[in-house]
């Protein structure tokens, strides 16, 4: 990709702040030793990121040549960096991060009144508390719509809000809580909205951090609630929405992982091709070898066109509206060329490959996630399939 | 206040670096180019300074090829309001740089000039000290605290000197050339960036002011330093003593 001068240093920025200040912090968030949280407000500050977020913020424009349609277009790209570069460091710190601000404060700001996004969104937002957003039940992941237990029954001005989840990004330690609900009774029975929830709210509890394969750094956990009493005003929208708009959601978090899958690919190929230049086995280095050469090159493909997919607006020069098919089409496939990639850099770094001290093996384990959360491989194409074969 | 900081773009401290197989220089492909560390202490500087002095002015100021225009945006997206580049051929001596130093200050009539106190590659630790020599101007170097007085005419700096600190005092204007403790420097933040696409960046061709730049060295040749030869492992002090005193000769 051919970059401007000013796409080029915040890229460069974007890497210093991430191996300056985030990375020394990885060991100790692995562990469970240290939160990402505390690092993320400081992080706003330092980059000035408030000014990336928030309403408005999207680029507009159709990415003309004239100059704002030039910076309209470095916006693009600093939003996919930010991301990329997050993602090379600590897969679960942006993990966390795009929970609390897009899962909770991406929907708010999106389906919110001006007073749910001032008070609820605006301060997670600027990282000044962390939201978290709840659909997946014990009972209901791939079909977490179909199968919701959870329910929300009118009473009076208020919401009574019953049932469990679980598997939710944040959930152990989040301020507020985005909770997916199927009305009971009244107006909009039986139909899926969202309601905002504070920490503290009686009847409202979570579990502790589950212990998980990867994205260690990243607490994953279990919201129970038990007659928790929202206020009406609490509904997402004020009102209840129609039918899809939890689908809708879906696809926009499912552009953010294709992003993370990315930066982990990135970050694995890059550590796989220097370290097959160096390492020298039978008097050579092992990246003379064929069989090195022809994992490298294969590893180079998946990343090559997955920049294309992550940086499809960015490279249009506007915003490429694709179809939910290809949303799908591009998530399911970068999140199966990240796990590809990071194994394969494994794979070339052999016995140093497995050790934690090379950094692949973590990315590896984060990386397969991607093929989880979201929805998994399956049902991604499940909604492809529905998309093609509809008349 | 008019402040004046310098930057130099110089090879990213992190990257290797490659001699010529002919020892004429190093390696110039694929190494990352940054702001020279101290240089961005000095920006910093003078930013802090603009914060608390309203009305303040952040000029940068480099010296080098074309390309350093990607240093001096760095700067402005820090904050600095605007800069010019002298374009001239990379390398020139310490006292080449000052001369043309001394004649951008003598246009830019700034009240103070903050410099780092060496450039990270060729480590002179020559052109702060010349530049104000050639202006008659007073200097403070290895600033590690700068403090201005409430009526910005005098400057107060801390240096540290060996086994200790010294505070020097100096009417302005003067030069200051900044030590690594002096401040931490920001990172450009994502608005300091679309912003900079904006400001305004002078370029002046060295010949335009004329000042003699020609070398008065030569450059005879660079070689890498020699590899780090495997270490000895010891069993016990005796030994280790033993060898020091017959082997190191250090005791
Ligand atoms: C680290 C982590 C963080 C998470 N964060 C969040 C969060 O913040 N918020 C949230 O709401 N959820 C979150 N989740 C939950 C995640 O979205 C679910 O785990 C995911 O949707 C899959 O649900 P499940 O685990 O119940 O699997 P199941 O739905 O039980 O699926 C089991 C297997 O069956 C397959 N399968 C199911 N149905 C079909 C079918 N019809 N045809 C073919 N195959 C099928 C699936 O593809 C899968 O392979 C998180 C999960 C993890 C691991």
């Amino acid at each position: 990709m051919e970059l401007t001068d000013a796409e080029r240093l915040l890229r460069d920025t974007f890497r210093t702040y991430f191996t300056r200040e985030i990375e020394p912090h990885v060991p100790a968030m692995e562990s469970g030793a240290m939160l990402p949280y505390p690092l993320m407000r400081p992080m706003h500050e330092a980059l000035g990121l408030d000014a990336l977020l928030g309403r408005g913020a999207k680029p507009r424009g159709d990415g003309g040549r004239d100059d704002a349609g030039r910076a309209a277009n470095t916006i693009r790209y600093a939003r996919t960096t930010f991301t990329v570069e997050m993602a090379r460091v600590s897969p679960s710190f942006a993990l966390s991060y795009g929970a609390s601000l897009s899962l909770f404060a991406g929907n708010v700001l999106g389906k919110g009144t001006p007073e749910q996004i001032e008070r609820f969104a605006r301060p997670v937002l600027h990282c000044e508390k962390i939201g978290c957003w709840a659909l997946t039940e014990p009972g209901g992941g791939s079909d977490a719509l179909g199968g919701m237990k959870t329910t929300a029954r009118r009473d009076g001005d208020h919401f009574v809000l019953n049932g469990s989840k679980t598997f939710i990004t944040n959930a152990p330690y989040a301020d507020v809580f985005l909770i997916l609900a199927r009305v009971e009774g009244g107006d909009g029975a039986g139909s899926i909205q969202s309601f905002v929830v504070e920490r503290g709210t009686p009847g409202l509890a979570t579990g502790p951090a589950m212990k998980k394969m990867g994205m260690r750094g990243s607490p994953t956990g279990e919201i129970f609630l038990d007659d928790v009493r929202v206020p009406a005003d609490h509904l997402l929208g004020g009102g209840v929405r129609e039918r899809g708009h939890v689908k809708a959601s879906l696809t926009s978090e499912r552009i953010g992982l294709a992003v993370l899958s990315y930066g982990i690919m990135e970050r694995c190929y890059e550590i796989a091709r220097g370290y097959a230049l160096r390492r020298r086995q039978f008097g050579r280095a092992i990246a003379e070898y064929q069989m090195i050469q022809s994992r490298l090159a294969r590893m180079y493909v998946a990343l090559s066109n997955c920049r294309r997919i992550v940086y499809a607006d960015y490279l249009a020069g506007r915003p490429s509206r694709e179809s939910v098919a290809d949303v799908c089409a591009g998530k399911l496939y970068c999140a199966e060329m990240g796990t590809f990639v990071a194994f394969e850099a494994i794979h070339i770094l052999a016995g140093n490959g497995y050790m934690e001290e090379y950094v692949v093996e973590r990315l590896a384990r984060d990386a397969k996630l991607l093929e989880l959360g979201g929805g998994t491989t399956e049902m991604q194409i499940l909604t492809i399939a529905r998309e093609l074969l509809r008349e | 206040m008019k402040i004046l900081a310098t930057v130099k773009r110089v090879p990213d401290p992190e990257t290797s670096i490659k001699v010529k197989p002919d020892g004429s220089g190093i390696v110039a492909d694929n190494i990352k180019w940054v702001v020279n560390p101290f240089d961005e202490i000095a920006v910093e500087e003078s930013l802090r300074i603009k914060e608390k002095v309203a009305g303040s002015e952040v000029v940068l100021v480099s010296v080098g090829a074309k390309v350093a225009q990607e240093q001096l945006r760095t700067g402005l997206a820090m904050g600095a309001d605007r800069a010019i580049l002298v374009v001239a051929e990379d390398g020139l001596e310490p006292l080449a740089v000052a001369r043309v130093l001394v004649k951008v200050i003598e246009s830019e009539q700034p009240d103070l000039v903050v410099m780092g106190k060496q450039s990270i590659d060729d480590d002179s630790n020559a052109v702060g000290q010349m530049a104000a020599e050639l202006l008659g101007w007073p200097q403070a170097t290895f600033a590690s605290k700068l403090e201005l007085a409430g009526d910005q005419k005098t400057a107060t700096v801390t240096r540290e000197v060996d086994g200790g600190l010294e505070t020097l005092s100096f009417p302005l204007p003067g030069i200051v050339t900044t030590d690594l403790r002096l401040n931490e420097p920001r990172y450009a933040s994502l608005p300091g960036i679309m912003k900079a696409r904006k400001k305004e960046l002078k370029e002046i061709e060295v010949g335009a002011l004329g000042v003699d730049v020609a070398p008065k060295a030569r450059l005879v040749k660079m070689e890498p330093p020699p590899k780090r030869q495997a270490g000895k492992k010891v069993a016990s002090v005796e030994e280790l003593v033993h060898l020091l005193h017959t082997e190191a000769k250090v005791i």
